[in-house]
């Protein structure tokens, strides 16, 4: 078998769409970033240690844990994941590029204020993860300070 | 005439050289294709060979004509070394290329995120990704100073 054949063969395998039964391990830490001239940096001890250098580049002077999650999302179907009474975060894995990275959409839906309005997409974004590397997702207000998602993928 | 009444090669040959004086020969090639075309086959051999002058070295060239034989052949052997190991290092590198291209095939680690899209449905949001020093990525979403909030 020639080198060529070798290379197409490999470059074909890593291109195949994951069967909808598959899932991803996402593990999803739900911080609220303040800065309140705090020094030196407090990070609530009920924040994972694998998420703090995530956070420190930030810039905030205080994190305060509000939610964690690990759960199996399926390839194929959205899951939704409670952040806070005002925030959802829905997920939904769609297959795998040929580098090895799942390519997952994310949003941070969010709860109008206006009555029997329906929700917001505070944030959309569809996104190629490298397995075991984390990226956050951050901006939308929360009481004081800032949403911040640690997102981690095993 | 057939074939089989037809003489060898050699006895035409040394015929045709004179080697061998010969009337039943000599009627049998002025009759017969085949061993008349083959006498002319000699007869132009003969022409050719007689046009180029043999090379006459006298003895005291001697010496100059061997070290010159010599040298010609230490230099298609010195030559032939080096287009040899040319060849050879060639072929080289041409397997390890091959051997590398093998065993690193199939996925490679990807060195980071990426963020193919994102936007807000928020009036006046934008989005921005960062990627931090210690090769943290963000996805940030800046709202408006009045945002609905």
């Amino acid at each position: 078998m020639t080198v060529a054949a070798i290379a197409w063969i490999a470059l074909e395998l890593g291109r195949a769409q994951a069967t909808p039964t598959e899932t991803v391990q996402l593990s999803v830490v739900a911080v609220k970033g303040v800065r309140d001239g705090r020094q030196p940096q407090y990070i609530d001890p009920g924040i994972p240690k694998k998420s703090h250098a995530a956070l420190k580049p930030l810039g905030y002077d205080s994190y305060f844990k509000l939610q964690t999650a690990d759960i199996p999302i399926p390839f194929g179907r959205e899951t939704k994941i409670f952040i806070t009474d005002v925030y959802e975060l829905i997920v939904q894995p769609t297959g795998r590029d040929a580098q090895g990275r799942v390519q997952i959409k994310a949003r941070i839906m969010m709860q109008s204020k206006t009555p029997n309005a329906p929700p917001k997409k505070a944030l959309d974004t569809t996104l190629a993860m490298t397995p075991g590397k984390t990226l956050n997702l951050g901006g939308p207000k929360v009481d004081g300070g800032d949403l911040i998602l640690v997102l981690t993928l095993n | 005439m057939t074939m089989k009444n037809c003489p060898t090669e050699e006895t035409i040959g040394r015929w045709f050289d004179g080697e061998a004086a010969d009337a039943d020969v000599d009627r049998h090639v002025a009759n017969c294709t085949r061993c008349g075309e083959y006498a002319e086959t000699l007869r132009m051999t003969r022409a050719a060979l007689a046009e180029r002058p043999a090379v006459r070295i006298e003895n005291s060239q001697m010496p100059a004509y061997l070290n010159d034989l010599r040298g010609g052949i230490h230099r298609r052997r010195m030559w032939g070394r080096v287009w040899a190991g040319v060849s050879l290092a060639a072929a080289a590198v041409v397997a390890a290329t091959a051997l590398l291209t093998v065993v690193t095939q199939g996925p490679t680690a990807v060195q980071a995120h990426s963020v193919l899209e994102a936007h807000s449905d928020i009036t006046g949001a934008t989005t921005e990704t960062i990627e931090y020093d210690n090769g943290t990525m963000t996805v940030w979403l800046n709202l408006p100073e009045d945002d609905m909030q």
